[in-house]
């Protein structure tokens, strides 16, 4: 036997190094997580962390219970799960823009009230906040 | 063992892919790219499932992530022309607070997956039908059974598809509240239809 394939059969990937695996794909999606602006491109993040934490029930399955299917069922309702998150963000993303013309996150703060909001910090589309103002007055003087 | 390390070379050029995949994911600034990667990654995954011996969710993993979730996140970035604007760098800072926070959680996951004992059960074969086995556990109403979980996501599906539907619908009734105008301060104004089709009428009579 070819000594080489030998020891590259040695190295047949266990428990720790598919764990390692998605532990690295988990990081990955937490500093794409942290560092988008863009909220389609955080939701894109999210789903690599999710990928790889359903990928863990399927390791774990297959090393530790490999006579039953439960973690690839548990894989299955994550998947579900992940489906049903893309299609509410993506509805509430296109409303946002659709409001706001941007879904840029660091711009999302239309659940503060709007009267505080114009003198509070950050870099807010003022033009757009005084608009939003006066109609709110308007609409609740009379 | 030419086996094992045929399964062994596929495990570490697979995983390399999608790594470089994933990093390609984060770190791309045109936002469609980053879609084709996500695709891409995705893939691999389910190639990673096959290896698994899960046949049938390498199977799901193509049919729901890659042929669904990814078509509605390209969805989402044409919806929302994402994908004309680069996005902008992100200042160092930012990109600093997220390597030390992915990378401190990297390292002590590893950790303690590396320092943990694990029951690691060596004579055990996986099933030659998995497909079959997991349409039995879902619908096994007996101990280990999964029988609840599938029918409360499936209510979940139907909520998340009206919630959809009703979040980003165009035009709310009136009156009707809700929805993603008429409750917020001015939209209903700028956005009635009525309105701007008065409008234009009222410009071509005159």
């Amino acid at each position: 036997m070819n000594p080489l394939i030998a020891q590259i059969a040695a190295h047949s990937p266990g428990l720790r190094d598919w764990l390692a695996l998605t532990s690295v794909i988990f990081s990955i999606g937490l500093y794409g997580l942290l560092t988008r602006r863009n909220a389609v491109g955080i939701l894109m993040a999210v789903e690599l962390m999710l990928n790889s934490a359903a990928m863990n029930f399927v390791i774990f399955n297959r090393f530790c219970l490999p006579a039953r299917m439960d973690g690839s069922v548990m894989a299955i309702f994550v998947i579900a799960v992940a489906a049903a998150e893309v299609v509410v963000g993506m509805a509430i993303f296109v409303a946002l823009y659709r409001y706001r013309g941007t879904v840029d996150v660091n711009q999302m703060n239309t659940m503060q009230d709007p009267v505080i909001s114009i003198e509070g910090p950050g870099d807010f589309n003022r033009e757009v906040m005084k608009n939003i103002n006066k109609q709110y007055k308007s609409r609740h003087d009379h | 063992m030419i086996a094992s390390a045929i399964y062994t070379v596929l495990f570490y050029a697979i995983a390399a892919g999608t790594i470089l995949l994933a990093l390609a994911v984060v770190n791309t600034r045109k936002l469609l790219r980053a879609a084709v990667a996500l695709m891409g990654a995705l893939s691999t995954t389910a190639g990673l499932y096959a290896m698994l011996d899960a046949q049938f969710l390498a199977g799901v993993q193509v049919l729901v992530y890659v042929g669904g979730i990814v078509v509605l996140i390209v969805f989402a970035i044409m919806l929302t022309r994402s994908g004309e604007l680069l996005e902008d760098n992100p200042t160092l800072k930012r990109k600093l607070v997220g390597a030390v926070i992915s990378i401190g959680f990297l390292v002590s996951s590893v950790g303690a997956v590396w320092g943990s004992p694990f029951a690691i059960a060596s004579a055990g074969k996986a099933p030659a039908n998995d497909a079959l086995m997991i349409g039995k556990a879902l619908l096994d109403y007996g101990p280990g059974g999964f029988v609840v979980p599938f029918e409360v996501i499936s209510l979940l599906l139907l909520a998340a598809m009206l919630g959809g539907i009703v979040i980003a619908r165009k035009t709310p009734p009136t009156g009707q509240p809700f929805t993603s105008g008429g409750d917020l301060p001015g939209e209903a104004e700028v956005y009635h239809p009525l309105s701007q089709r008065d409008d234009e009428t009222g410009g071509r009579a005159s």
